[in-house]
C-alpha cells in the first residue's frame, strides 16, 4: 500500500510535466476515440441508410438478373413467396418489385435510368423512400402512369412535380416503347447515385408497358427489426426456398453481399480502430517513456538511496512500473470519459458535414454524421492504453534498475 | 563481541587508465555499541571502507564479516537483503523521499522488512518522539530544516533496530546547533540501545565527541585511538 502511495505521489511530484503528458495522452486518446467513434457513424448510418432506404435488408433475384437486368430473368409466384416470407420471424416486411433499364428525358436532357416498378404498401411497410420525400409524395396523388424520382435526376431534367417525362423502354418481346409518366413526388436520399439512377414507377404500370408477368418480380426485398437481423434472414430464406436456390432458380442475398463495398467498411471498422488506436498509443508511449527517464535522472539519488537502505530489485522496478502505469492511466481515463461525453453528446445532435457538398453523398454517405461508440469498445480502448502503459515502463523501469546506489548516492550536494 | 571485522580489506577501482586504491589492506574490528569515527583527508578511503563494510560496494580483496556472516559470500540479492535487516544508513544529503511526511519516511524501511502496518506506525512514532519530532509526524521533508531532516534520517535508520549504524558525513549541511543536538541524540541512542555507530566525518564537533577515532590515509588505517 505504502508502495502504491509512493508511487501515485511521485507522478504528481512535477505537476506540470505530469499534467502535460497525461493531457497529451488524455487528448491524442480522445481524438483516437472521437475519430473511430465519426468513422463508426459513418459506416453504421451507411449502411442502415442503404437497408432501410435502399436495398433493403435481403434480396431474393434469379441468378442470372444479378449479371443482367433483363427483365425475362425473373422470379415465378411473387406472391406466394411474399406470404412465404411474411410468415419468417426475422422478417418484417417484403416488397416484389419490377426492373427494367430505360431512358427517360425532358425538353431540357435526357438520362439513362433504372426504371423500378413497386407496390406501394408493400414499399412503405419495407423501406423508409416514402420519408425521404421532399417534394409531392409517394404515389399517394392518384394520377395516370405516376413517377417519383430522386431529386438529383429532377434538376438534371430540370423537371419538378407535376412534370412529365418520358421514358422509352424495352418489351420482353424487344420492341422499343415510350410513355409518358408524371412526376408526382421528389425523393432525397444520402446516396446522390442512387438519386440520380432511379425512376420508382407503379409495378402493375410497369407490367402492362414492358409485357411482364404480373405474378412475377425481378426482385424481392426483404427488411428486418435491425440490420444485425439480415444474416439469419437470408438464411431462413435460403431454407425457406431451398428447392429453388438448390436449383439455382433463386439466389438469395443478404445487403452485405448486395453491397460488398458496405461489407468491407462494416467488417474493417473493428480493425480500423485497432490500427488507428495502435498508432497513437505508441506514439504517446515514447512520450512517457521520456518523461519517465527525465523523473528517473532527476531522482537518481533518491532511488540510489532506496536500493542502498535495501529496497529489493522487484520494489524499484514496481515503482517504477506503477508511476509509469497510473500517468497513462491518468490521462487515458480522462481522454475516454471526455471522449464517451463527446460522443454521447454528438450521437444526438449529429455532425453536419454538408459544408464538403456533394462529396460524400455521392460516396452513398449521410451529410450528418452520428458518432457511434459501443461500450465494448471503451473498454478495449482501456486494455489497450493499459497495455501501453505496461510496456511503456518497461524500459525506464529496466533503467532504475540498473542505477549503481553508490554512484546514485555520491552525488555532490 | 565483534559486530564487524575486516580482514586485509582492500578496494582498486580501475575503470579508468590509471588505477586507484581507494582502501588498502585494512584490517579492523568493531564491538556492539561503538561510536567510532574514521577520519582522514578527502579521499583517503573513508567512504570506500563504509560503503563496503556496509555491503554497498564489493572489495577487490579480503572480507567484511558482520556478525558471523562473511559479506564476499553473499549474492548482490542477498546483499540487498543484509542491508535491509542489518544496517542502517545516514546520508550527507539527507535523502528522505520528498513525497513522503517524516512518519511514512521511517515506516517505509519497516515496510520492507514486512512489518505489520500497526507495529510499524507505533515504532515510526516512538522513535521520531526519540530525535524530538513527536511533533512534526505528518511534515514533509521540505517543511522541516536541514537538522530536523537529518534527525528524521536518523530515526529512519534506527527505526528497524539495525546491527549498526553507517553515517557517512552526517553533519556536513548542519550548523553547529542541529549537529550539537543530532550528536547528543545518537549519542542518547547509543548508550541506550547499544547501537553502534560507525561514522566517516571530517567534522571536528563529531570526531571531539567519539569515543574511537580511526585515522586513514592513503586507504591504510594510520593510528585507531580509543578513548
Amino acid at each position: 500500500m505504502l508502495t502504491l502511495s509512493l508511487a501515485w505521489r511521485n507522478v504528481w511530484r512535477n505537476k506540470l510535466r505530469s499534467g502535460v503528458v497525461a493531457a497529451a495522452v488524455g487528448i491524442g486518446l480522445l481524438g483516437g476515440v472521437y475519430s473511430i467513434a465519426f468513422y463508426n457513424g459513418m459506416t453504421v448510418s451507411a449502411v442502415r441508410d442503404a437497408a432501410e432506404t435502399r436495398i433493403g435488408d435481403a434480396q431474393l433475384h434469379h441468378p442470372k438478373h444479378l449479371l443482367d437486368d433483363d427483365p425475362k430473368f425473373s422470379i415465378p409466384d411473387a406472391d406466394a413467396k411474399l406470404a412465404a416470407i411474411g410468415d419468417l420471424p426475422k422478417a418484417t416486411a417484403a416488397a416484389k418489385r419490377v426492373e427494367t433499364t430505360a431512358m427517360v428525358s425532358t425538353a431540357a436532357t435526357g438520362a439513362g435510368v433504372m426504371l423500378v416498378g413497386v407496390v406501394p404498401v408493400q414499399e412503405r411497410a419495407a423501406l423508409d423512400l416514402h420519408e425521404r420525400i421532399v417534394n409531392g409524395d409517394f404515389f399517394e396523388t392518384k394520377k395516370r402512369l405516376p413517377a417519383v424520382v430522386g431529386k438529383k435526376l429532377a434538376d438534371k431534367l430540370d423537371a419538378n412535380v407535376g412534370s412529365k417525362i418520358v421514358v422509352a423502354m424495352q418489351r420482353l418481346d424487344g420492341e422499343i416503347v415510350y410513355a409518358a409518366f408524371k412526376i408526382v413526388g421528389v425523393f432525397h436520399t444520402s446516396d446522390s447515385r442512387f438519386d440520380e439512377g432511379n425512376v420508382f414507377v407503379l409495378f402493375d404500370d410497369l407490367c402492362d408497358q414492358i409485357g411482364f408477368d404480373p405474378t412475377a418480380a425481378t426482385e424481392i426485398l426483404c427488411s428486418t427489426e435491425k440490420v444485425a437481423d439480415a444474416k439469419p434472414l437470408a438464411a431462413s430464406l435460403r431454407r425457406t426456398f431451398s428447392e429453388e436456390t438448390t436449383n439455382e432458380r433463386l439466389v438469395v442475398q443478404y445487403w452485405g453481399e448486395v453491397s460488398p463495398i458496405l461489407e468491407m467498411l462494416e467488417s474493417t471498422k473493428d480493425q480500423f480502430a485497432a490500427i488507428f488506436l495502435f498508432i497513437i498509443l505508441l506514439a504517446l508511449s515514447f512520450g512517457v517513456v521520456n518523461t519517465m527517464l527525465m523523473a528517473i535522472m532527476e531522482r537518481r539519488r533518491e532511488l540510489g538511496m532506496l536500493m542502498a537502505i535495501g529496497t529489493n530489485g522487484r520494489i524499484v522496478f514496481s515503482m517504477i512500473l506503477l508511476e509509469t502505469i497510473f500517468l497513462t492511466l491518468t490521462g487515458s481515463a480522462a481522454g475516454l470519459i471526455v471522449g464517451y461525453a463527446l460522443v454521447e453528446l454528438t450521437a444526438t445532435t449529429g455532425v453536419d458535414l454538408s459544408f464538403f457538398g456533394e462529396g460524400l453523398r455521392d460516396a452513398g454517405f449521410s451529410a450528418v454524421v452520428y458518432p457511434y461508440l459501443d461500450f465494448g469498445y471503451y473498454l478495449a480502448f482501456a486494455a489497450m492504453s493499459a497495455a501501453a502503459a505496461l510496456i511503456a515502463s518497461l524500459y525506464p523501469a529496466r533503467k532504475a534498475l540498473k542505477l549503481n546506489p553508490v554512484e546514485a548516492t555520491r552525488v555532490d550536494v | 563481541m565483534n559486530v564487524i571485522e575486516t580482514k586485509d580489506l582492500k578496494k582498486v577501482y580501475d575503470e579508468s587508465a590509471v588505477a586507484v586504491t581507494a582502501v588498502d589492506g585494512v584490517s579492523l574490528s568493531f564491538e556492539k555499541g561503538e561510536f567510532a569515527c574514521l577520519v582522514g583527508p578527502s579521499g583517503c578511503g573513508k567512504t570506500t571502507l563504509l560503503n563496503m563494510i556496509g555491503g554497498l560496494d564489493e572489495p577487490t580483496e579480503g572480507t567484511a564479516i558482520v556478525g558471523d556472516v562473511d559479506l564476499s559470500e553473499l549474492s548482490s540479492r542477498e546483499l540487498v537483503d543484509f542491508r535491509l535487516r542489518n544496517v542502517g544508513f545516514v546520508f550527507q544529503a539527507y535523502n528522505l523521499i520528498p513525497v513522503f511526511t517524516a512518519r511514512e519516511n521511517v515506516e517505509f524501511i519497516m515496510h520492507m522488512q514486512g512489518m505489520p502496518e500497526k507495529e510499524r506506525k507505533r515504532r515510526a512514532e516512538e522513535v521520531l518522539t526519540a530525535v524530538g519530532l513527536g511533533d512534526r509526524l505528518d511534515a514533509r521533508p521540505s517543511e522541516l530544516s536541514g537538522g530536523q531532516q537529518q534527525r528524521v534520517a536518523v530515526a529512519r535508520a534506527l527505526a528497524p533496530k539495525p546491527k549498526f549504524i553507517i553515517a557517512d558525513e552526517p553533519t556536513a549541511n548542519l550548523d553547529s546547533k542541529s549537529t550539537g543536538a543530532l550528536l547528543d541524540m545518537m549519542l542518547e541512542m547509543n548508550r541506550e540501545e547499544k547501537i553502534t555507530f560507525l561514522f566517516s566525518t571530517h567534522d571536528r564537533r563529531v570526531t571531539e565527541r567519539a569515543r574511537r577515532l580511526v585515522t586513514l590515509e592513503d586507504g591504510k588505517v594510520a593510528k585507531d585511538e580509543r578513548r
